[in-house]
């Protein structure tokens, strides 16, 4: 049988990160960054962290080519980690014989989970109910499970302060104090607790308000090299998701083929038997990881060379396999959520590329 | 109730003796609250309270907001020297807690062939830059990191920065020039104006953080009175003798079908052109703004030991530092990897801490000798895990069976004092990639 697992990562950026929409939209900025067509809150696409992990996994691998638009110079690539893990084209016969071999991951868009916004107290870390709930966070009030948003103009916090509050421009009235407890796996990390008394939950209405007016907007300028000085025209603005977002995002493995390449990755290898950078691919999870990891150092989305786009794993995935419950979160006592519920059906038979 | 943050504290709205108690308040000079006005207790923090005071442009208080009296120094001014390095300092201790202060990134992780430097300098000159918030007491405020306003160089202005220097030092003048030059190419990308070909280039940068500002202040002089012309004009900057430290990444992405005589070759080049690089940018052509006037230079001896971390096999070098002492973050014991993971030499797979026979094993294996200073440290670290380092590792064992460890990687660390020290060690290093890791 097939196996299908689901990890579901805690991702926090450290650099501000910037998803193009790629050209120009009627916006408040010249380069605007991708957002979740719904509700407006930007994201980072999985198609983006698909593209860079493959990317980053295929030069760990030393077969850059893995990456490619198309895998022809891929001399073996069912016996490539990287083409096996995201999928590839295979031709044989001159050409004339084309298979494709769909990936054997999924990985999903990265929602934002915390957003941080100064405030007349400092930075503080705006969310929902919804969206900590979705990520396997426990909320409470009084000791007792949180049931309902709080209402549009005012807010939960996790800590003590009775008084208004700005979330940038915006003041809200304080509702109370809630607690927010991560899961197991995610409770300890140093990076959780540095925030964790610093939360504060909104309507989900307002979310989005809040979000979209305290994205880190920069203006850039070109200098002319003849002249040194600001080029006519080149002046523009782009908007980023500011440091210390914190997001979360499922991979999920759905390994239809049960044939992952794993002779010399396995053992520590890269294609040209040189060690493999950090540590062996036992898997198709394992080759994702290192991807995602990287991403840690060398960024995702645009301008990645000049500071932008670094994001870091928090902790360790949440892991849950197909038929079991998640390995080390906490069991919600009334509810659930769409997450807790077991792994839907999503299950692309697309092809590959 | 009104929901914007300003008109809920609309200082020039309120009565004019009210106005002159709320300045010295908002700026942090007295603890007594204006009593008419008891709301602005509300602003715990200092920069929230500087955004009211911002409103204060268009009243008489200006001056006295952003600078004191005749006799006393105050408002914005008298916080930048007496409060800032504290509130920065606090912030960035934040910072560290959540991973947002760059470090040596662990080599053994990116591609054989990339390198990193680490400078750590003190300024000579002062440090200018403009800030992107359009509000604000002072024209020209320092650009502060969004979240969490500590003052910084955007990684953005290091690369401009650095390719402006080295565009300078190869004389080109125009982004022709500039784009026929491959190695430019290579480590920067594309020129801006290019249609097609777009690669991105091999370098990364990282930001600066500092934790200290004041306020330099210009006169700029009539021409025909000869006498100022519009009063003072206040410039925040990082001053001089504030320390901070510079990080370049160097990976080299590209094209697998070149040779690896080729390849170190190139990686040697690069290195070689990207030291200069720095070293003329930070001590003569400057970075940030104002470079023209002096600004934003750094002092010849570096403020910290300076480090150049390289992942590939030299020529020369008998044996490669094996363990990757460059991955610690500073000031973290070295039994440790994070502050709540120990060292990969010391911990299991399952992340928890190895029996002292299994650490003696692995110390030998690498052919050394378990020494006693291996025996401390081993101590020290089963200390840390018995005291509350085991909950915090908080690793579920995992009873997988792991093969046999796979080689490490060659990194390898070189030091450095000075900036010309640098120079002769990036030389060294160089020589020795061209030579080959024929080992």
């Amino acid at each position: 049988m097939a196996t299908y697992q689901r990890q579901r990562y805690l991702l926090m950026t450290i650099d501000p990160v910037h998803i193009g929409t790629g050209g120009y939209r009627l916006g408040r900025v010249d380069n605007s960054i991708v957002r979740e067509p719904g509700t407006c809150v930007p994201k980072i696409p999985g198609t983006s962290l698909h593209g860079a992990a493959r990317s980053y996994a295929a030069q760990l691998y030393e077969t850059p080519e893995a990456a490619a638009q198309s895998q022809d110079k891929v001399k073996n690539p069912d016996q490539n980690p990287v083409c096996y893990t995201f999928g590839y084209i295979k031709k044989t016969g001159n050409g004339n014989n084309v298979t494709a071999y769909s990936g054997v991951v999924n990985i999903f868009d990265a929602h934002v989970l915390l957003f941080p916004v100064y405030s007349m107290t400092g930075p503080v870390w705006v969310t929902t109910l919804g969206r900590l709930r979705e990520a396997g966070f426990t909320v409470k009030q009084n000791g007792a499970v949180l049931a309902t948003e709080p209402q549009t103009s005012t807010a939960l916090l996790t800590w003590d302060r009775k008084d208004d509050l700005n979330l940038g421009w915006l003041m809200v009235n304080g509702a109370g104090k809630a607690e927010v407890t991560a899961p197991n796996g995610w409770q300890n990390e140093q990076r959780w607790q540095a925030v964790t008394n610093r939360i504060v939950l909104v309507n989900e209405s307002l979310f989005s308000h809040v979000v979209n007016s305290n994205l880190e907007v920069r203006t850039s300028v070109a200098i002319n090299p003849e002249r040194g000085a600001a080029e006519e025209g080149a002046l523009f603005t782009y908007e980023a998701l500011p440091r210390a977002t914190f997001l979360t995002t499922e991979v999920v493995l759905d390994d239809y083929r049960e044939a992952f390449p794993k002779d010399k990755c396995g053992a520590g290898k890269t294609d040209k038997n040189n060690p493999l950078p950090g540590t062996p691919w036992h898997g198709p999870l394992d080759v994702v990881k290192a991807g995602l990891r990287m991403i840690e150092w060398l960024g995702v989305g645009g301008m990645g060379t000049r500071g932008f786009g670094r994001l870091t794993i928090v902790g360790k995935p949440l892991e849950q396999k197909y038929g079991e419950e998640r390995s080390n979160e906490q069991q919600h006592p009334t509810q659930s959520g769409p997450a807790g519920s077991g792994v839907r059906a999503e299950h692309h038979q697309a092809h590959a590329g | 109730m009104t929901h914007d943050f300003y008109a809920r504290f609309p200082f020039p709205l309120v009565a004019m003796t009210v106005q002159s108690l709320a300045v010295p308040w908002l700026a942090g000079e007295t603890n007594r609250l204006p009593s008419d006005w008891p709301d602005l207790a509300l602003l715990e923090d200092p920069v929230a309270r500087f955004d009211i005071l911002a409103q204060a442009m268009i009243t008489k208080h200006l001056e006295r907001a952003r600078s004191g009296t005749r006799d006393q120094n105050g408002g914005y001014r008298f916080w930048v020297e007496q409060r800032a390095q504290a509130f920065f300092q606090q912030r960035r201790a934040w910072m560290q807690r959540l991973g947002l202060e760059p470090v040596l990134p662990d080599l053994t992780h990116v591609p054989p062939g990339s390198w990193a430097l680490h400078v750590s300098f003190t300024l000579r000159q002062p440090y200018l830059s403009r800030d992107d918030q359009m509000f604000h007491l002072l024209d020209n405020p320092l650009k502060k990191e969004r979240v969490f306003k500590v003052p910084y160089v955007a990684a953005s202005g290091w690369k401009g920065a650095l390719r402006s220097a080295m565009r300078q030092l190869r004389g080109h003048t125009t982004l022709d020039d500039e784009a026929k030059d491959t190695q430019m190419i290579r480590l920067f990308g594309n020129v801006r104006a290019a249609e097609s070909d777009f690669v991105a280039g091999r370098l990364t940068f990282f930001p600066t953080f500092f934790d200290k500002a004041r306020l330099e202040v210009i006169n700029p002089h009539d021409r025909t009175t000869g006498v100022g012309a519009r009063g003072p004009i206040l410039l925040e900057c990082v001053p001089q003798g504030a320390q901070g430290d510079f990080f370049v990444l160097y990976v080299p992405f590209g094209s697998a079908e070149q040779s690896d005589d080729d390849r170190r070759a190139e990686i040697a080049d690069d290195l070689h052109a990207v030291v200069e690089g720095v070293r003329a940018m930070l001590t003569t052509y400057g970075f940030g703004a104002k470079t023209s006037s002096g600004f934003g230079t750094v002092e010849e001896q570096l403020a910290g030991e300076g480090k150049l971390v390289l992942h590939a096999k030299l020529a020369g070098e008998t044996a490669p530092t094996v363990v990757p002492s460059a991955s610690q973050p500073p000031n973290l014991p070295r039994y440790l990897e994070s502050p709540t993971r120990l060292h990969p030499d010391l911990r299991r797979e399952d992340g928890t801490l190895k029996s002292e026979a299994e650490y003696q094993r692995f110390i030998e294996s690498q052919g050394r000798k378990y020494g006693k200073s291996d025996k401390q440290l081993y101590d020290k670290a089963k200390k840390w895990w018995e005291q509350g380092g085991q909950t915090q590792a908080q690793q579920t064992p995992t009873p997988a069976p792991e093969p046999a460890p796979p080689e490490p990687s060659p990194v390898t660390t070189f030091t450095f004092w000075t900036l010309s020290k640098l120079g002769d060690v990036a030389q060294r290093v160089a020589s020795q990639l061209r030579e080959g890791g024929a080992s």
